[in-house]
């Protein structure tokens, strides 16, 4: 611990990974959240605010269900009537067998801001690239609870829909873009071909396939003594979401998409680790 | 013509290329992306192959040609197969 602590921190609570923010730690994303807004000012993006819960439907379409079924993080409740719930109700205490009856909604904790975006382009024709700007609060049940690895956290993108050829520039362009920006504020980036944490017998080739096609790009910064983080990435989707929400381009082509992520708590974190914030 | 793989993988792979035809011959270099292979596809055909085979494919030997036609696959499957034995 430093002899001076900054008030700008992220406090645990009996929950791992789930953090509450002082006031001065709340500033510090502000701040980020406008350099970033003013970074994608000439984007002409639609911005979009979106709540922490996605349909299900939309999240299993998508495929997420399939690939990453430990990360995902259901919403449940009692659908039983009050006569049946005197049964559970004594249950109802620190660690009792209240939840025995409880079932699956038809909404999921939001796991990456994008989603809530190709939906609301399910089956429309792209006259010409959109471009759109989007925050949730994003939840995903990572296993560890080591410094930044937020399993409750605000993810801030900007997706890119359009052709192949300008998705790929786009996120090259982002790409160089956030690095400098992460650099200019001080910290020790790097930018690393990476992958999705796929889950299951296919998770091998599909890691494989990711890596090859350059597909993942994260900028990495240290969050913590000899720890380093991805607080942003790059990524093109080719036609995946394209195809799966009936998005297509003028030629009639699935239209492929890009999005660049920032993490908005690691990136602060990793400020006031660095004494830069 | 004589097959370079077992029926097996024979059967396994047609079930696989949803656009190939029961009639249509399953070649070596037949492109398997046009005859319906997409890459959930390939995932499903994977966890197959190495259930019928009782395998494990090591993720650094995969790359973009392995599942491009039944030729490339049968000889990563082979390969994987014979430094099992």
């Amino acid at each position: 611990m430093t002899a001076v602590e900054s008030p700008a921190r992220a406090w645990p609570t009996a929950a791992p990974g789930i953090a509450l923010t002082t006031g001065e730690f709340e500033q510090i994303v502000a701040g980020l959240r406008r350099q970033i807004d003013a970074l994608s000012s000439g984007e002409g993006a639609t911005t979009v605010g979106a709540p922490p819960v996605i349909a299900r439907e939309t999240i299993e379409r998508a495929g997420y269900v399939r690939e990453f079924p430990n990360l995902l993080g259901t919403v449940h409740t009692y659908p039983g009537d009050e006569a049946a719930w005197l049964e559970l109700r004594p249950h109802a205490t620190p660690s009792g067998d209240w939840h025995r009856e409880q079932r699956i909604t038809d909404v999921v904790l939001t796991p990456a801001a994008c989603y809530h975006i190709y939906p609301r382009l399910a089956g429309t024709r792209l006259a010409q690239a959109q471009r759109i700007a989007v925050e949730s609060w994003c939840y995903r049940h990572e296993a560890t609870g080591e410094p930044g690895r937020l399993r409750s956290f605000r993810m801030r993108e900007l997706v890119h829909l359009g052709a192949p050829a300008d998705c790929t520039a786009w996120r090259d362009q982002w790409r160089d873009r956030v690095e400098n920006w992460l650099a200019g504020l001080g910290l020790d980036v790097r930018v690393e071909v990476a992958t999705d944490p796929f889950f299951g017998p296919g998770a091998r080739l599909l890691r494989a396939r990711q890596r090859a096609q350059v597909l993942k790009l994260e900028l990495t910064v240290p969050v913590a003594d000899g720890l380093r983080q991805a607080v942003a990435s790059a990524n093109y989707h080719k036609e995946h979401f394209g195809e799966i929400f009936d998005i297509s381009l003028e030629s009639g082509e699935p239209a492929h998409s890009a999005c660049t992520a920032f993490g908005m708590e690691r990136i602060a974190l990793a400020l006031v680790h660095a004494g830069r914030a | 013509m004589d097959k370079p793989w077992d029926d097996d993988f024979d059967a396994m792979l047609r079930e696989a290329l949803r656009l190939l035809g029961p009639q249509d011959e399953l070649h070596p270099d037949l492109n398997a992306a046009a005859a319906g292979l997409d890459s959930l596809a390939a995932v499903e055909l994977l966890i197959r192959i190495e259930s019928t085979y009782h395998i494990s494919i090591p993720e650094e030997r995969f790359d973009l040609e392995s599942f491009s036609t039944p030729g490339a696959l049968w000889k990563l499957v082979s390969s994987v197969r014979h430094a099992n034995a």
